[in-house]
């Protein structure tokens, strides 16, 4: 099956991520193919490159950023609640003329039209609210 | 492809950022030829009141994104009858019709989906 999966939480603040991330292995693991995960509302921080996970605590990022690598997939961010919340790629830093870009390179910053794409190419898309 | 995405809006208007974002996924659904259905629940509620003014806080207007989805093709818009009782709310302080649902009712319409998302 097709599978993507929007989460709504910030990293560490609501579990949001943290299941998600869970539910994503889990399908990888039964054979589904995860076509995309939009980050929307706070969970664009899940993104952020200076975070710094406690030692006694899962570090969701290196989480995503393991799935990124091992299955290619897609980890993208809603441009517009990117953007406010200061989560920058290299282009946007430039766009903007901001002193540093703050996204780690595995996510990409993509526009509202795709998480409607994965709405549509998906047989199922997952949503997890904060 | 075409999907029946059912948007179930439970967060109050101004309380966070969550109730704007989530109308911009929904504008960009319709935009994008989405079959979009909204049920509006809890103090999601808020979001369809009248006489709003988010320019007093130095946010956007809730009410008037809402009053613009007709023009994007979304006029399916349900509303919790139990919530609506809870919180004292009746269709007249509204600014966009709404259908009226209990519990049986939501059951139905989110069954009848392809997609419910927030």
């Amino acid at each position: 099956m097709i599978i993507s999966v929007a989460v709504h939480g910030a990293p560490y603040a609501s579990s949001a991520a943290r299941t998600a991330l869970g539910f994503v292995e889990s399908a990888l693991a039964l054979g589904h193919r995860i076509h995309r995960v939009f980050f929307y509302h706070d969970a664009v921080l899940t993104a952020a490159e200076g975070g710094v996970a406690p030692q006694d605590e899962q570090d969701v990022q290196a989480g995503w950023v393991r799935l990124q690598r091992s299955h290619g997939i897609e980890l993208a961010l809603c441009i517009a609640n990117a953007l406010k919340r200061g989560m920058l790629s290299d282009a946007e830093r430039r766009r903007y003329d901001k002193p540093a870009a703050t996204v780690h390179e595995a996510f990409t910053i993509v526009g509202l039209g795709q998480l409607v794409e994965a709405m549509s190419a998906s047989d199922r898309f997952v949503t997890f609210q904060a | 492809m075409s999907k029946k995405i059912l948007f179930l809006l439970n967060r109050a208007p101004y309380g966070s950022s969550y109730a704007l974002e989530a109308l911009e996924s929904v504008l960009v659904a319709a935009a994008f030829e989405q079959r979009v259905s909204l049920l509006f629940k809890g103090t999601g509620l808020h979001q369809l009141l009248t006489g709003q003014d988010g320019a007093a806080i130095g946010q956007r207007t809730v009410g008037k994104v809402l009053s613009a989805l007709p023009g994007y093709g979304v006029e399916r818009c349900f509303a919790c009858r139990p919530s609506a009782e809870r919180l004292g709310l009746a269709e007249r302080d509204f600014c966009l019709p709404v259908k009226w649902l209990d519990y049986e009712g939501q059951r139905r319409l989110i069954d009848d989906q392809d997609i419910v998302t927030g």
